[in-house]
């Protein structure tokens, strides 16, 4: 368990590195732009959104993290199951990191006024005055939705890796298809409204907005949205086999 | 300590690629798995890998389910034809990684087998030739020291040095260091020096299974003048022949009496590669 830890985390290090020094050098260029050279931090110019590129970031890394390691733990004598879990742990050290980085540079840069992180702006008004304990929420609120968003990209490389290529090519097109075309004909021509007003609702009621904008919510929603994610994700891969003649 | 695999089947659709196979593999022994192509030695190595599952039956390694448990499955490493490493990973973490994974990895053997062969380090996996791919799954095979090592198609893409070195080196090895080689390969007159026991399976079924010199000596070859061959061989188990200008090579099944082999002609052992041929035919 403990070396398969470290060839998953060994795997997103490089990308992991990569994502942050471009962080970095965006974040530098802003505040060398806004505050040394232009001075206008005084009109309230920030920069946020961090959190948003972070989940982006860790989603596009959970849809590369199935295949090779798999192909790599059977090749060395590993289980699914060892590969399951070590994904999952090695998952949590990463997001736990980047959270910790994330909620970081939103301290530093709020301290400094050019930067704002996205998740305080969303949760303004829990978020009045910043103290240990809204930092705290902010982490896990990064750490969470990170782990959501990666755990989502790697339950759709997983199911995917178990469909036929026929099927594939079917939830390709249909998906989107459904989502973008079907779904809204059937909303607004038959169902007057009401699929996009109930999505809305869950959304709402999720993301905390009809809590008065409680980021405890989003907390428990990740917790049992990444807990079925996993769930689903394991009973695929518990079964997937090398596809080709080895 | 062995491998015992009990009324293992595997169907792919319509095909059935094993049929209820049950089969012992011992510890410290050289096997040879010999069967045509497509007769299922590939689905039963993936399968005793936990690769592929069975539709039915069990695999026990040293008493333990193979089947997703990673004790039993650290006792075994498959060669396989396609390796199954990141293409885009060097060779050096190939090894690098081997030894994080397998504990008793010998670094130093590797490193040594990797300069003897010629193979370099510091290539990707996907930049190898088919030889030197066969290369870094043999040098990764013979250093992982495991209990049960198992061969696929070793030598493909090798040429005669390499294969030759490969042979050599597998019997110092096996010598210094005893383990369970079970080679799977089509190469039967190149290995039938090296194996003690031969596996023959055929469309799914084992129909062999016994020492390989128990094996021959089920028969014999007899080479001579063709009339006087022919004439000797009239009422005999014949499995093949090789006719050359005026002579003649026919391979028996049965016991010989050597009493009645008249004295120009000449008896030899059996051919393990005709016996195979006949058997699989």
């Amino acid at each position: 368990m403990k070396s398969a830890m470290i060839y998953q985390i060994s795997e997103m290090k490089k990308p992991l590195l990569i994502y942050y020094a471009i962080i970095f050098f965006l974040l530098l260029a802003s505040f060398l732009t806004t505050e040394v050279f232009l001075h206008i931090s005084a009109n309230g110019t920030t920069i946020n959104g961090i959190e948003i590129s972070s989940m982006i970031f860790i989603f596009v890394c959970g849809l590369n993290s199935f295949k090779e390691p798999f192909r790599m733990f059977l090749q060395n004598g590993l289980s699914r199951k060892t590969l399951f879990l070590s994904y999952l742990c090695s998952l949590l050290s990463v997001t736990g990191v980047m959270a910790i980085i994330d909620t970081s540079i939103g301290a530093i840069g709020r301290s400094l006024g050019s930067y704002q992180s996205a998740f305080h702006e969303f949760y303004r008004q829990y978020f009045p005055a910043v103290g240990p304990g809204q930092v705290f929420v902010g982490f896990a609120l990064s750490l969470l939705l990170y782990t959501t968003s990666a755990l989502t990209g790697y339950f759709i490389t997983s199911l995917y890796y178990r469909m036929s290529k026929g099927l594939k090519l079917l939830v390709s097109i249909g998906v989107p298809v459904l989502l973008i075309i079907v779904l809204p004909i059937v909303d607004m021509g038959y169902a007057n409204g009401a699929i996009s007003r109930g999505l809305g609702e869950i959304f709402l009621l999720a993301s905390g907005v009809k809590a008065g904008y409680n980021p405890l919510y989003p907390l428990g929603s990740c917790i049992i949205l990444s807990s079925v994610l996993a769930g689903l994700t394991y009973l695929l891969q518990r079964r997937a086999v090398i596809k080709e003649q080895v | 300590m062995s491998i015992e695999i009990t009324g293992v089947s595997k169907s792919f659709g319509p095909v059935a690629a094993l049929k209820d196979v049950s089969l012992s593999i011992a510890e410290g022994k050289i096997y040879g798995l010999l069967g045509r192509n497509g007769a299922g030695k590939s689905t039963l190595l993936n399968i005793i890998t936990n690769r592929l599952f069975a539709d039915s039956g069990t695999v026990l390694i040293d008493g333990e389910p193979a089947a997703e448990n990673d004790r039993a499955l650290g006792k075994v490493y498959l060669m396989s034809e396609k390796h199954l490493y990141p293409e885009g990973m060097k060779v050096a973490n190939v090894l690098k990684w081997s030894r994080h994974f397998y504990p008793d990895f010998d670094m130093d053997f590797a490193l040594t087998l990797a300069e003897k062969f010629g193979l370099n380090l510091n290539k990707k996996v996907k930049a190898l030739s088919t030889g030197y791919s066969s290369i870094l799954k043999i040098i990764v095979s013979l250093s992982v020291n495991v209990p049960y090592v198992l061969l696929d198609e070793p030598v493909l893409g090798l040429d005669a040095n390499h294969r030759d070195m490969f042979y050599k080196i597998l019997v110092e090895r096996y010598s210094l260091r005893p383990a369970t080689y079970v080679i799977s390969t089509h190469l039967i007159e190149e290995v039938a020096g090296i194996i003690e026991d031969v596996i023959i399976i055929k469309e799914g079924e084992i129909i062999r299974q016994e020492s390989c010199e128990g094996l021959i000596a089920q028969g014999y070859t007899v080479s001579g003048n063709r009339t006087v061959v022919d004439q000797f061989i009239a009422d005999k188990n014949v499995i093949g022949s090789d006719d050359l200008g005026g002579l003649k090579s026919a391979y028996i099944l049965g016991t010989l009496d050597r009493g009645a082999v008249p004295a120009d002609l000449e008896i030899t052992r059996l051919d393990l590669q005709k016996l195979f041929i006949q058997l699989t035919a």
